[in-house]
């Protein structure tokens, strides 16, 4: 029974930060490789308020936690944002033709890479770690990740904003005419998914891992795969993944390739992509588009390019 | 002008390669404060070799592989492990096989390696060129990285006391995070010759940019460039985008294969290959030499990489010198990441900037198109 338990917590927690890489995807056809940057910068800032601001466990307590958690919060999302704005936006007005594909692409690798490399020279490698007395039982982590989770799926289906996001994914073009500026919805995006991950992240932090600069590489790239497993771009998709990850990992504990976890999971992602590109619960059209694709093979087309390129005309 | 016949011309890029290579070894011999410069001007030719393989694939077919490196870790370890046999199968003794080996016997050793890495490099690479038959943009970019990481955690992950059947143990001997160093020979591991000098890093990385630049020019480099701009409209005047896609990977995986084989071997090389050979980082330098240089462009792609490595080694010099010259805060920087932040921001700039990179598609001497 605990077993399940802390797979669930495991699977929720991932499924928490693939949430941003799945909404970002969804409204702007892009894998955000710095959403795992911002992840870990989350996770030190909420261990540097915690430790040396509020004085750890001695002093902060459980309290001191949620606070270093909102500021972590907080500090996600100006860094989330200012992502977009700095690096991602004035792309999308110029690039054009064959850049227009990949310039996003490489910007959003050195972004990652530069973010990686500023905790380093900031924060050194040194691993820091919670307090282990802080860590939230773990009924309460799952609880956390649902109660967020349902919080977010009732931002999406039930308020004016979420409803522009929704259509900005389907067609950015179309929904700028109707009056949704995409610009401000994708700023918005991002600062829902980097708010998403720095709770993530201090879960994260305080039940196992360790906070150093490479954390975001590990613990991002499960979540991403858990987001392309559930089929990226969808909400509840990043979800399922990100439970069915956890329990794989979980079983996997079980067998002979414990030492090969990690490896498993990036089979799993290029078996993923190869025979089922759209994910588990990936939007009927990808589905359709994908499955052409197979079939005629010079109409090779992952639902990509257009995406990218429509969400360019209508910022 | 009449032109050169090309026998003449190999002959004559052979005898200068050969010259480099004594003229290496001497000048060590004269002066051992000039290793440093020659250690720079090998890296910087091996990465040349390694830019122009990756810019057949990223540059010309405009096929976006994040997984350079698994190529070039690939190429290590099995040039470091042919190397390694071969040099035992040659009695050389033990002693000489942890100095550099002379001229005459790598003449023997490197075709060995550089023929078989480049074969299975290939083989693979046809096999992680396939998913470009159904993937594009950033979901190839991610299968790429799988195969990477793929490679480098198994090779991470598999250690000598979890090793029970026969392939996890033949991969524990590849050292995991220890890094691999030969076969063991009398209970002692022989190490990774350093056999490969001047000769054979400057003349493959020199060899492989007239090959890239010929075949930008041919048919082959115009149909994928075809591919590039739009499948559909290639497809629709009988090129089959399958068909070059995939010829693309297979092309810089066997380039990236030969660069990792010649980093592992090369004179005054590690003796020694680690994993950290496959790390993202390194793939990710890859891409910032073909970015910076203009990918599409051969002589740019050479340029960025000669640049890379350059400002790469000589910035760690510097901040060393600094350091002990008492310019107190530098030294508890982190030289590595310093340097990674740095280029990183270039790169991010360049992509803001002028995201065509230093050349755009043009060549070094190429006189600009004019917009018609």
């Amino acid at each position: 029974m605990s077993w399940l338990l802390n797979a669930l917590a495991q699977g929720s927690m991932i499924a928490l930060i693939a949430l941003g890489y799945t909404m970002v995807y969804g409204v702007l056809r892009l894998i955000n490789f710095a959403h795992s940057e911002v992840l870990m910068m989350s996770g030190y800032v909420a261990f540097l308020v915690d430790d040396r601001l509020l004085g750890g466990y001695q002093h902060g307590g459980t309290r001191g936690v949620l606070i270093s958690t909102a500021v972590a919060v907080v500090a996600a999302v100006l860094l989330g944002v200012g992502i977009e704005a700095f690096a991602y936006r004035p792309l999308r007005a110029r690039a054009r033709g064959a850049t227009a594909r990949i310039a996003p692409l490489v910007t959003a690798i050195g972004v990652s890479m530069l973010l990686q490399s500023v905790a380093q020279l900031a924060f050194t490698a040194t691993p820091q770690k919670f307090d282990p007395r802080l860590a939230p039982p773990v009924g309460y982590v799952v609880l956390i990740a649902a109660v967020v989770m349902a919080g977010l799926y009732a931002l999406v289906h039930l308020t004016w904003i979420g409803k522009a996001m929704r259509a900005v994914s389907v067609n950015a073009e179309a929904a700028r005419l109707m009056g949704i500026r995409p610009s401000r919805v994708i700023a918005v995006t991002f600062a829902i998914g980097s708010g998403l991950a720095a709770i993530g992240a201090v879960l994260y932090s305080t039940t196992q891992a360790s906070i150093e600069p490479t954390m975001g590489s590990s613990i991002g790239t499960l979540a991403f795969v858990a987001a392309v497993f559930g089929g990226i771009g969808s909400i509840p998709g990043a979800m399922l993944g990100g439970v069915l990850l956890g329990f794989l990992g979980e079983l996997v504990k079980f067998t002979s390739f414990s030492g090969m976890k990690d490896a498993i999971v990036f089979l799993l992602l290029v078996l993923v992509l190869l025979f089922r590109p759209a994910g588990l619960l990936g939007s009927a059209r990808a589905r359709r588009s994908s499955r052409r694709a197979w079939r005629g093979r010079a109409r090779t087309f992952a639902p990509s390019t257009g995406g990218i390129r429509r969400a360019c005309a209508g910022s | 002008m009449k032109r050169v016949p090309a026998w003449v011309l190999v002959l004559v890029g052979c005898a200068v390669c050969v010259g480099l290579d004594y003229a290496y070894s001497a000048t060590v011999a004269a002066d051992r404060g000039m290793k440093f410069w020659l250690m720079i001007a090998v890296a910087c030719a091996i990465n040349v070799l390694s830019a122009t393989a990756l810019n057949v694939v990223n540059g010309m077919a405009g096929q976006f592989s994040i997984g350079h490196a698994g190529f070039v870790g690939l190429g290590a370890y099995l040039g470091g492990a042919v190397a390694a046999y071969v040099a035992v199968a040659m009695k050389i003794p033990l002693a000489a096989l942890h100095d550099n080996l002379s001229f005459v016997q790598s003449l023997i050793i490197v075709p060995c390696v550089v023929v078989p890495v480049a074969v299975v490099c290939a083989a693979v690479g046809f096999v992680v060129g396939l998913p470009s038959l159904r993937l594009r943009g950033d979901y190839l970019a991610i299968v790429t990285l799988g195969f990477s990481e793929i490679l480098r955690l198994t090779v991470l992950g598999t250690v000598e006391d979890t090793a029970k059947n026969p392939i996890t143990k033949a991969i524990a001997a590849l050292g995991g995070s220890l890094g691999y160093r030969g076969p063991k020979l009398d209970g002692d591991f022989v190490g990774i010759p350093s056999v490969a000098g001047p000769f054979w890093t400057v003349g493959i990385a020199a060899f492989a940019v007239f090959l890239a630049l010929r075949l930008k020019r041919s048919g082959f480099g115009r149909a994928l460039r075809a591919v590039r701009e739009d499948e559909i409209a290639a497809s629709a005047v009988g090129v089959d985008p399958a068909r070059y896609k995939v010829t693309a990977f297979v092309l810089a995986a066997a380039g990236a294969g030969i660069a990792g084989a010649l980093l592992a071997i090369k004179r005054d090389g590690p003796g020694i290959v680690s994993p950290a050979n496959m790390r993202f980082d390194k793939s990710f330098e890859v891409i910032t030499m073909v970015i910076l240089g203009g990918s599409g462009s051969v002589s740019g792609a050479a340029i960025g990489a000669v640049l890379y490595t350059a400002v790469f080694y000589l910035s760690e010099e510097a901040l060393n010198q600094a350091a002990r010259a008492g310019v107190g805060f530098l030294a508890n920087v982190d030289a590595a990441a310093l340097r990674m932040a740095l280029f990183a921001l270039t790169l991010v700039i360049v992509m803001l900037v002028r995201p065509e990179g230093l050349f755009g598609e043009r060549e070094l001497f190429e006189k600009k198109r004019v917009a018609r």
